[in-house]
């Protein structure tokens, strides 16, 4: 009995040490689970990748602003991160990103490279659900939003000389027997190039001394076009372009060799600028060596004496593209173009 | 007999004793076994969460080509620039201008990283089928001694480099002709 007894007594303590065992190991689990659940909350909360990546971004960002050729807008957001939630800035050429509110402790830097020609505007960004990267002529701009609107030139000031004009706009050779209907490059199933050229000039609004080389659809031979140019002071001829599907875009030609090359380009600007402002076109200012065009070339029209500038204005293979034009916009652009160019009011 | 009882008796009760302490003793080593296994298993658990949390951004590609993009595309790169226009042609080198004495300042300039650049250096090589024209190096100072570090490629972290180059077919434009060339640029970024 007394054996048995001590038995069951040392068993009670054992049950109550097993408890206890078991007890403690259970705290330890949980203090563990806690651990690891505080854990990936900190992990969770934590901003580190999200401001290396922004910082690192907008630095790459500023890098490729600076490499594009040309003027450039870039409307900036972030997919997996709420921009607004951070602040950015750039100090020494290092593009600063830190959490709202937070020391300057807490930010990540990374450096990016500018270019000492452009003026740099970056000032602190701190509430922005985008961020607007703007290069426009020698200004590089970053802010919430940019108020300057983007102009696809620099049109240098060249003195234009005659402030009365005597405009010519040359709509092409017009209507050419020769050419089939289905004739690919001059003639869609609705758009005749002739025809729309004629049209543009038709509807040209000038405020300003003009002529055309044909008044309508009719063909007219390369000498007989000069010949009506050569008593223009500016030129103005219009085309459509005839370039693989794809492309769509407004060419502005001039001569390489004009003795008003500047003036040509200066103007070519003015007219390229009011085509960007209004449509989705590409432009470029194009320079050819006239001299070496063979005899029916229509940009034997630049005249070396003259202030020239042809103009192919969209793609006529390009269906979709070329359904969406509107003489009156083209018109428009062109008018407005000769003015900037004079400098006249509207 | 008597004796025999009692040394048995004796005997149970220091066995009994030796159980306790030994019990004691198993439990104590028991419990700092079950500690240091937990401590291993809340570092197992932090080192796996950590192993799958990566804040590592490798941007090194992305870098060294807008560096690249940026040399040919950009107005104030090495690609010929007309500014009567204002309009740049990629590719086309313009033999002159590449061999101007200051074309390395003009580059400085123009990709500018501050004072002392320890960021980007470059190695750009232009040739044609007589050979090399001119080499022009960016950032000179690190690039030497980067040019070093490139073949410790097993440097991985922070005080090493990688290197990235790139050969392109270019025209080379010289008193208005063209003729075709290479140009080989190597970059060096250092490891961040």
């Amino acid at each position: 009995m007394k054996k048995r007894g001590r038995l069951v007594l040392n068993r009670k303590a054992e049950i109550t040490n097993e408890i206890y065992n078991v007890l403690i190991q259970i705290i330890i689990i949980i203090m563990i689970l806690v651990a690891c659940m505080s854990y990936l909350n900190s992990v969770k909360k934590n901003t580190l990748f999200e401001k290396m990546y922004l910082s690192r971004d907008v630095a790459l960002m500023m890098n490729t602003i600076y490499a594009a050729p040309e003027n450039v807008k870039v409307e900036y957001f972030a997919a997996n991160a709420n921009l607004s939630d951070y602040t950015f800035e750039s100090k020494d050429y290092y593009v600063i990103v830190n959490e709202k509110g937070k020391d300057i402790a807490h930010a990540k830097y990374y450096k990016y490279a500018t270019d000492l020609t452009f003026e740099e505007d970056f000032p602190l960004i701190t509430n922005a659900d985008l961020i607007m990267f703007l290069k426009n002529n020698n200004k590089v701009q970053v802010d919430e939003e940019t108020p300057d609107t983007i102009s696809d030139f620099f049109c240098s000031p060249v003195i234009p000389g005659n402030n009365d004009p005597y405009v010519i706009i040359d709509p092409g050779h017009g209507d050419n027997p020769l050419f089939d209907l289905g004739d690919p490059g001059y003639v869609t199933d609705d758009i005749q190039e002739s025809t729309f050229t004629t049209q543009i000039s038709e509807v040209l609004n000038a405020g300003f001394d003009y002529d055309v080389t044909r008044p309508s659809d009719y063909y007219i031979t390369m000498f007989e076009r000069l010949s009506v140019l050569s008593r223009a002071d500016v030129i103005i001829s219009i085309h459509l372009g005839n370039y693989s599907e794809q492309e769509n875009a407004v060419k502005a030609f001039i001569s390489a060799e004009s003795e008003k090359k500047q003036e040509s380009i200066t103007l070519a600007c003015h007219i390229l600028n009011n085509f960007a402002k209004n449509s989705q076109f590409d432009v470029a200012i194009i320079p050819v060596v006239v001299s070496e065009l063979s005899n029916e070339d229509p940009k034997l029209v630049l005249l070396a004496d003259k202030v020239a500038v042809l103009l192919e204005i969209g793609n006529i293979n390009n269906k979709e593209s070329i359904e969406l034009l509107d003489v009156y916009e083209i018109a428009a652009a062109i008018n407005k173009g000769i003015k900037d160019y004079y400098e006249k009011d509207e | 007999m008597k004796l025999q009882l009692r040394l048995i008796k004796e005997l149970r009760i220091t066995m009994k004793r030796m159980n306790k302490k030994g019990n004691l003793v198993f439990n104590t080593l028991m419990w700092i076994f079950k500690i240091f296994f937990v401590v291993i298993v809340l570092f197992t658990l932090v080192f796996l969460i950590r192993s799958f949390i990566s804040t590592e951004l490798d941007i090194f590609n992305a870098e060294a080509d807008i560096f690249i993009q940026r040399l040919f595309m950009s107005r104030n790169g090495i690609s010929f620039y007309d500014e009567n226009i204002g309009r740049l042609y990629p590719g086309v080198i313009d033999k002159n201008s590449f061999l101007l004495s200051n074309i390395e300042d003009r580059l400085n300039y123009s990709i500018y990283y501050g004072i002392e650049n320890k960021r980007i250096a470059a190695n750009i090589t232009l040739m044609d089928s007589q050979g090399t024209i001119r080499s022009v190096i960016y950032n000179p100072d690190y690039y030497d001694r980067w040019k070093m570090l490139v073949k410790a490629l097993w440097i991985r972290g922070p005080g090493g480099v990688r290197p990235k180059t790139k050969e392109f077919n270019v025209l080379i434009r010289e008193e208005g002709s063209f003729k075709p060339g290479i140009l080989k640029i190597e970059v060096i970024i250092p490891n961040s």
